[in-house]
C-alpha cells in the first residue's frame, strides 16, 4: 500500500508511510530541534497574561455575562414602569393629562413661561403635598 | 494521572502515538475537548484567569509549530503571545465542541505564515542548538548550500504541506499525532507527507546522494 491511500472515517491503514533516513537526516540537520529547554515557560505564559490584561475587555465578555439576565430584567422593569404609569394615571389624572394640554398651549402661541406655570400649578395642586410648598 | 496531565502529555508529547481505536485514547480526547469548553465558558462568563489555564494547557505545542513557522525562538515567541491574543478576543468564534489545539494551530499556522513573509531574511536563518548541535555529514559550505536550497524549496510548499513534513521527519510525529494536531485525518496528512516529501527529494537529491 502506497502512502497515496485517502482516509475519510475509515479505519486507519497499519502502516506509516516508510521514512526516508537520509532525507530525515538532511532535514533534522538543517532545520534543527525546537529548542524547548531554552524558554522560559512561566515568563512566557506570565507575558500572555499580562498582554491579555492589559488589552481592553472585548466586547461580547459584556454581552455574555449579561445576556441571561437581560430579559427577565427588561421584563421586569416593563412591568414596574408600566404599573408606575397605571397607578399615576388612577391617582392622579391630571397630572398625566396636563401635559398635552401645555404642548397644545405652547403651539397655540402661549409664551413658554406661562405654559410652565400652568403646566407646575397642574400638577403641584393635584398632588396632596403640593399644600406644604408656596408657589 | 489526572485527566488534565493525561491530556497534557497527549498534546505536548512528541513521542505519543494514540491509536483511534484505542478507547483509552477517545476517553483522553473526549476529556480534553470537555475540560476545554468548561474553561472556555469560565473565560466567556468574565474569569480570565481560566485562560491562563489554557495558556499553559496549550503553549508548548503552540510554541513548537509557531518555531517550525518562523524558524526562530524569539519570533516564536512574540507568535505564541500575538496567537494567544487573537484567541482569547475571537474566543466567541470558537465552537466548544470541536478541541482547542487545531484551533489555535490554524491561527498559528495563518499569523506566522504572514510574520515569516515579513522577516524572511531572519526566517531563512533557523537557529541551531547550541548546546547539542546535531552531528552534520556535510562541512559547513555544503550545509549552507543545502540550507538554502532547502529553504528555498521549503518555500514552494503550501504552509500546511511544510507543517507536516516537519512535524513528520525532523519531530518524528506520527500521521495520527500530526491529524491530531492539525485537525486532519490520517490519511490526508500522509498524502500531503508523500507530496512534500517527493518535492524535497527531487531538490534536495544532489545533498541527500552526497552523503556517505
Amino acid at each position: 500500500m502506497t502512502d497515496l491511500h485517502l482516509y475519510r472515517g475509515g479505519r486507519t491503514p497499519p502502516d506509516e508511510p516508510r521514512r526516508d533516513p537520509r532525507l530525515s537526516a538532511l532535514l533534522r540537520d538543517l532545520m534543527g530541534p525546537v529548542p524547548m529547554g531554552d524558554v522560559d515557560w512561566d515568563a512566557l505564559a506570565g507575558r500572555v497574561g499580562a498582554a491579555i490584561r492589559a488589552r481592553q475587555t472585548p466586547w461580547w465578555t459584556y454581552v455574555q455575562r449579561w445576556q441571561r439576565r437581560a430579559l427577565p430584567l427588561s421584563l421586569a422593569a416593563g412591568a414596574f414602569g408600566a404599573s408606575i404609569l397605571v397607578h399615576s394615571w388612577l391617582t392622579h389624572p391630571e397630572t398625566l393629562s396636563s401635559a398635552p394640554d401645555m404642548v397644545s398651549a405652547v403651539v397655540a402661541g402661549t409664551p413658554t413661561e406661562h405654559a410652565a406655570t400652568i403646566f407646575a400649578h397642574a400638577v403641584t395642586s393635584a398632588t396632596p403635598f403640593a399644600a406644604d410648598f408656596p408657589e | 494521572m489526572t485527566a488534565t496531565s493525561a491530556a497534557r502529555s497527549l498534546l505536548v508529547s512528541p513521542t505519543h502515538s494514540p491509536d483511534p481505536f484505542d478507547s483509552s485514547a477517545a476517553d483522553e480526547r473526549r476529556a480534553v475537548i470537555e475540560r476545554d469548553a468548561a474553561l472556555v465558558r469560565r473565560v466567556r462568563d468574565g474569569d480570565s484567569a481560566a485562560f491562563d489555564e489554557i495558556v499553559k494547557a496549550y503553549m508548548r505545542q503552540v510554541f513548537q509549530v509557531a518555531y517550525r513557522v518562523v524558524g526562530h525562538r524569539e519570533d516564536a515567541e512574540d507568535l505564541v503571545q500575538d496567537c494567544f491574543l487573537a484567541a482569547y478576543q475571537y474566543l466567541d468564534s470558537y465552537d466548544a465542541d470541536r478541541p482547542f489545539g487545531p484551533w489555535i494551530t490554524r491561527i498559528v499556522l495563518n499569523r506566522g505564515a504572514n510574520l515569516r513573509r515579513s522577516r524572511a531574511r531572519r526566517a531563512t536563518e533557523p537557529e541551531t542548538d547550541p548546546v547539542s548541535p546535531a552531528p552534520s555529514a556535510l562541512d559547513e559550505a555544503t550545509r549552507a548550500e543545502a540550507r538554502a536550497k532547502l529553504s528555498e524549496v521549503l518555500a514552494t510548499l503550501n504552509e500546511r504541506q511544510r507543517m507536516i513534513v516537519t512535524m513528520c521527519d525532523v519531530d518524528g510525529m506520527t500521521s495520527a499525532e500530526i491529524g491530531e494536531r492539525l485537525d486532519l485525518a490520517p490519511g490526508t496528512v500522509r498524502w500531503h507527507l508523500h507530496e512534500a516529501r517527493r518535492v524535497l527529494r527531487r531538490a534536495l537529491a544532489r545533498f541527500i546522494e552526497d552523503e556517505p
